[in-house]
């Protein structure tokens, strides 16, 4: 009974939010598109327009942007992805390291793993914080965390993991609030635009001054001199980011590893 | 109590030299960073609490110093003759080593030593009886004293000092 509850209401806020959206947008209260935006118009016209030197002889603009105008960059994240699911399958395949059922490895990766935790924890959040002044950032910073219980996982097992607090039920929790959060943080500004009456946009940061004069701050003034430069939005949703993909990692990973029949 | 201070301060500062920048406001994330970590695992980290020391630490630094210039210069200087020259005189084999030390992390420090030295590896540890299986490719004895000599002896008493 319970159950079917939970699936109705699943149901009528998925629908809720549907007709929401549907409304707001033919009310004209938000609109999809924004009148002359030149960068969007750049590639809306030159990509599908063979006579013009940026074309992908393409009418489809996103994909000609991952592949051809930022092609590289993407070569690159399809490199990091690959290389990861090699390093997983190679450390779950290598049943030496890791026999099931009696204590297993010796002492040297059973220490090894205990001084690199902290170390690889501290570079993760490091790299997540600093998303918006250097490479990285949450969804980098998350990738990284999720090796520390990882390793542990493989070396000491489930239930001492667990111990630590990576419980199953609690990174559900965290992540789905991440990911709450996350779309919060990404209509705070239309919502406050809504209410004055100003115009705004979902995901907003900075104001926009000519379309838009509300957004996030993008600094705090420190009591001890000098500013602490967060750049509006961009610093919480690495926080958030960096909350959902650990977590979301780290169980995928506790998963993975009780379904091919890991220790406890 | 002071596992976690230690431990805290030390993934402080690994913070901070991986972020690379000393504000005031990166010092207080790094201490926030540290003994939230340092709760979590400082307890496995730090098994005997009254072994840290001051004087144990600066041992640690010594051991650090002369190992990274003296016996690795030593151990290479050894290897590149042996790649050079026209009679290598190599005589590969895995030997037995035994060791004396107890703590986990002495034994970790010992044998990282070894594989960290060109010319010997450690394939195994056998910590019941205490032995490292190392392969040695000047291998001067297979097992017992001699086999300590001339693969560990140095390591275990450094590791005995920092961390027995």
């Amino acid at each position: 009974m319970k159950k079917q509850l939970e699936d109705i209401g699943l149901v009528l806020s998925i629908l809720l939010g549907v007709l929401l959206t549907y409304y707001l947008v033919r009310a004209n209260i938000v609109s999809l598109t924004y009148g002359n935006i030149p960068l969007a118009n750049l590639y809306l016209l030159s990509v599908p327009d063979p006579s013009s030197p940026f074309t992908s002889r393409s009418p489809e603009v996103v994909t000609s942007v991952v592949w051809d105008q930022r092609g590289y960059d993407t070569y690159f994240e399809t490199s990091v992805l690959f290389l990861a699911i090699i390093g997983v399958l190679y450390a779950a395949g290598s049943s030496s390291l890791v026999e099931k059922g009696s204590l297993i490895a010796t002492v040297i990766p059973r220490v090894i793993t205990k001084l690199l935790f902290p170390v690889i924890i501290a570079v993760a959040i490091s790299v997540a914080l600093h998303g918006h002044l250097t490479p990285g950032g949450g969804f980098q910073g998350g990738s990284i965390f999720a090796v520390a219980p990882y390793m542990y996982l493989l070396i000491y097992g489930r239930s001492r993991l667990e111990g630590k607090g990576f419980r199953s039920n609690l990174l559900l929790f965290m992540r789905s609030l991440a990911v709450v959060l996350i779309s919060l943080v990404g209509s705070i500004v239309l919502a406050i635009g809504f209410l004055t009456g100003v115009e705004a946009f979902l995901f907003q940061n900075q104001p926009k001054p000519p379309f838009s004069p509300i957004g996030f701050p993008a600094y705090i003034q420190l009591p001890w001199g000098g500013i602490f430069l967060f750049s509006g939005t961009l610093m919480i949703l690495n926080v958030l980011e960096f909350t959902a993909v650990s977590t979301g990692f780290t169980l995928a990973l506790i998963v993975i590893d009780s379904i091919a029949g890991g220790r406890e | 109590m002071r596992r976690i201070l230690v431990v805290g301060l030390s993934i402080a500062l690994v913070y901070l030299v991986y972020t690379g920048s000393l504000s005031v406001s990166e010092a207080l994330i790094s201490l926030v960073v540290g003994f939230a970590v340092a709760s979590l695992i400082g307890g496995e980290l730090v098994v005997d609490e009254s072994k840290l020391s001051l004087k144990r630490f600066i041992e640690a630094v010594k051991y650090a110093f002369k190992y990274f210039t003296i016996i690795e210069y030593q151990a290479h200087y050894q290897v590149v003759k042996a790649i050079l020259s026209r009679n290598p005189g190599l005589k590969p084999a895995i030997v037995e080593v035994p060791y004396d030390v107890n703590s986990e992390i002495a034994i970790v420090t010992i044998a990282n030593s070894i594989t960290n030295t060109p010319g010997t590896v450690v394939v195994d540890v056998d910590e019941e009886k205490k032995r490292f299986y190392v392969h040695w490719i000047f291998a001067e004895a297979f097992e017992g004293e001699g086999a300590r000599k001339g693969v560990s002896a140095e390591f275990e008493e450094w590791a005995k000092r920092i961390f027995d």
